[in-house]
This record gives C-alpha cells, sequence and structure tokens, in this order.
C-alpha cells in the first residue's frame, strides 16, 4: 500500500503534460503493485487487498479503463470522431486509418461528449491502433 | 425437478400460477451509473427507450427488445443491466461515504458498484470473492464502472479472519437461484437447499464476525427455499446473542418471510416487480 509521492507527481505530470488532465479531489494515483487509482480513503484503511483499478503501467502508457473514465478531463492529443460509424468501428475494436501528422503518440478518441477508447497513433502507417482491450469492445446496436 | 412438482413445491410458498407468469414475462432493468453521470442528464441524452421505476429514480425498466451490453450506454460505463430485487439488495444495505463496507461475495459486481454508488466513490467499499475468474468478472465492472473507492480481495467468504472492521456487510450468498429465471428448477431439488444451507450458515457466522457493533449487515440470495432464507438467518439470530433482526425497511410490494424470525424479512417475486425473486433479511450486531 506504498504511496510514493514523487511517482505519484511524475504520473500527475505525465497526464497533466500529455493530455493536459488534471484528476479532481479526492482521486488518488498510487504504487501498488503497478499505477493504480482510487480514492483517498482506501489508501488510509488498514485493509490489505488490490486497490482501485490499474491505470498506467510504469512507461507511463494508460490503461484504457483509465481513459475511459478520466478522458474527459483531456484537453490534449484528443480526437474528436465526427461520424458515428467511425465511433462504433473504434468500440468494435478497429483502427482507424486517418494522417494526424508525423508524430507517433497516445490518443483518447472522443465521439460527441463521450471517451470512446484509448488509441495509439502510428505515425508510419498512418491509423490509430485500437487500444481497448478485446474484452471490452462491443458491436454496438443503438445510436448515441 | 419436473414443472408439476416444482408447482406444487412453490404453492407451498405463495401463488404459484401467478409467480410462474410473472417469470414468463419479466422486464429488463437497468440501473444508471451515477459514478459517470447524472440521472437528469442520461434521461436528457438517451436514446433508449425506457421508463424511471416508481421504487428509485436511478433504476430504469427498457421497453424495448435491445441487448443491454450492446448499447453504447453500457459500453460507455453509464448504465449497468441489473435485475430490480437486486438493486432493491444494496438499498436496504443503504451505505454512505463514511462507511467501510465489505461485500463479502462480490462478483460479478452489479450490487457491489451500486454500494460504490450509494456511498459516492468515497468510504472504503471491500469487495471479496473466492476465485480467480470471479474476481476478473468484478474488475471488468470496477473498471467500465469507475469505482475507486474499492479495495478487492480473494478469501474463502466462510473464513475471512476479520474481526469488527465494517460497519456494513452485504452477504449476497451462493444459492440455488429458484429466483433467476424459470428453468432454474430444472436442475434442482430440495436436497440442493439442503446441502448448500450449511455452506451459507457458515458465510453469514464469518461476515457477522467481521461486522463491527452497532453495524448493519444484509443477508440475500435469489431463492426461494425456506432452507436457503429464513432457516439460515434464524441460526445466526438463536446462537449469537449479539444478533438483532431489523426492518429492511424499502416500500416495495413483497411477502413476508416465513417462520420463527421471518417477520421482518423480504421475499420479493416475480408477481411482485416483474422482475427475478429475491430474498433479503437485515440483522444488526448490538454493542
Amino acid at each position: 500500500m506504498a504511496n510514493i509521492s514523487g511517482k505519484e507527481k511524475n504520473f500527475r505530470k505525465f497526464i497533466e503534460r500529455h493530455f493536459g488532465m488534471t484528476l479532481p479531489e479526492g482521486v488518488q494515483i498510487f504504487y501498488a503493485k503497478g499505477v493504480r487509482v482510487g480514492n483517498t480513503d482506501i489508501t488510509k484503511s488498514q485493509l490489505t487487498g488490490e486497490l482501485g483499478y490499474a491505470a498506467c503501467d510504469f512507461g507511463f502508457n494508460p490503461t484504457n479503463p483509465f481513459i475511459q473514465n478520466f478522458g474527459h478531463l483531456a484537453t490534449r492529443n484528443v480526437v474528436r470522431l465526427k461520424q458515428e460509424a467511425e465511433a462504433r468501428d473504434f468500440a468494435a475494436g478497429k483502427d482507424l486509418v486517418m494522417d494526424l501528422g508525423t508524430k507517433s503518440k497516445q490518443l483518447i478518441m472522443r465521439y460527441k461528449d463521450y471517451t470512446v477508447g484509448l488509441g495509439y497513433y502510428d505515425a508510419q502507417q498512418k491509423k490509430v491502433q485500437n487500444q481497448i482491450p478485446k474484452k471490452r469492445t462491443r458491436e454496438i446496436v443503438n445510436e448515441l | 425437478m419436473d414443472e408439476k412438482g416444482f408447482m406444487d413445491w412453490l404453492s407451498q410458498h405463495t401463488n404459484a400460477e401467478l409467480c410462474m407468469e410473472a417469470f414468463r414475462s419479466q422486464k429488463q432493468f437497468f440501473r444508471v451509473n451515477t459514478l459517470k453521470t447524472g440521472v437528469a442528464a442520461f434521461q436528457k441524452a438517451t436514446r433508449l427507450r425506457c421508463r424511471q421505476t416508481r421504487y428509485y429514480d436511478a433504476a430504469f425498466e427498457l421497453d424495448e427488445e435491445l441487448q443491454i451490453g450492446k448499447t453504447w450506454e453500457y459500453f460507455l460505463g453509464l448504465i449497468h443491466p441489473q435485475s430490480l430485487p437486486s438493486i432493491l439488495v444494496s438499498l436496504a444495505l443503504a451505505p454512505g461515504p463514511t462507511d467501510v463496507v465489505l461485500d463479502a461475495a462480490s462478483a460479478p459486481g452489479s450490487k457491489f458498484s451500486h454500494l460504490a454508488m450509494l456511498m459516492d466513490n468515497r468510504g472504503v467499499l471491500v469487495g471479496n470473492d473466492l476465485k480467480e475468474e470471479k474476481i476478473s468478472a468484478l474488475y471488468s465492472t470496477i473498471n467500465r464502472l469507475n469505482v475507486l473507492n474499492c479495495i478487492t480481495t480473494m478469501k474463502d467468504a466462510a473464513r475471512l479472519g476479520w474481526k469488527e472492521r465494517f460497519t456494513k456487510i452485504l452477504l449476497d450468498a451462493p444459492c440455488t437461484a429458484l429466483g433467476s429465471g424459470p428453468a432454474a428448477y430444472l436442475r434442482w431439488n430440495p436436497d440442493h437447499s439442503k446441502k448448500i444451507s450449511y455452506t451459507q450458515k457458515r458465510l453469514l457466522f464469518s461476515a457477522f464476525d467481521a461486522l463491527k457493533p452497532g453495524g448493519e449487515l444484509v443477508y440475500s440470495t435469489c431463492t426461494y427455499a425456506k432452507e436457503e432464507n429464513e432457516d439460515v438467518v434464524a441460526d445466526l439470530l438463536r446462537n449469537v446473542p449479539k444478533a438483532e433482526q431489523v426492518a429492511v425497511g424499502l416500500d416495495v410490494p413483497h411477502d413476508k418471510g416465513q417462520g420463527e424470525y421471518g417477520e421482518t424479512c423480504y421475499r420479493i417475486y416475480p408477481h411482485h416487480l416483474l422482475s427475478e425473486g429475491f430474498f433479503m433479511a437485515k440483522i444488526r450486531k448490538a454493542g
């Protein structure tokens, strides 16, 4: 249940720098079997177990759940999808072909006001690789 | 057991004809996840054909034939499919943001995530289950619905080993699931209930040990057999002087429980809410 403030600071710096994202008060990043996100109360409790859920790996690659739940706070590296069909494809686990420049990077894919998921832009192949875990992908049957 | 045998058995508990008819015309319900959206915001934005239930603002009945798990709302974690009585179980426990809560058999996490919602993602919510695949299903719910106040553990709930740590505990015990659907009785006979009752009693004693004095525990199942419901509760109440029965306190249609300790228990049959059948009882630890 170690809370190493230096590492937490680094993660906060990373999401601030890369996504322009500041986490709300009461949300804590901590290092216990990986980088995890939870509330401040659980880290103060004397109970042992897996705290919160995984936020990113040690290489600062955020998890899809972290992005789906906090992506609405991002102001940078956000791709706003214009067509529902594209958003539907991304939710179904497909990569999206698009030219977003020459730099590869992690991206938040958004449709309307909602974060669809995490992507990785591959500048060489000019496509956004889908980072949503297979188990979470869905063939969506209704309209948003 | 065949249908006739089950109907005869069920007639000893409730109006079997009404119950089976309601079984077959169950509605689909879901809960709006207020950890990710507001109820009013959801109603404004959604294109799902649904209506709010009269029992709880965040519970909705779906008015169209649709697999909820394939909707945008589900994918985005805005809703969670859950039967109405299952939603009521967490409301009966009614945890708040300062509570330290244990869900002793928490997978796949429907009630667990609802508890987090009632706690406003604050306080501490411990989700326990026995097997890795169950914990994996629980994680999936935690991730999708943004449960932040949680600690997950993988223990045998009959041997939790926690003494007086929690202010509220939910024990939704493994059961024969006769309330879960019309086909459940086909794989059931009364001996199954007698066998599982022993395990349920052990689970309840273990959970009660983990409850702080003054704390409250809700025991629930989705079955009708008295051996798995009132008898389990009665066993604790008879043997543990600190265990006191309290009212479930929900204003919903139900039958009272059976036997000596049945008065304050709820039996919810399919014809009460056009949803699955449930049993619940609330117990307090004197202190």
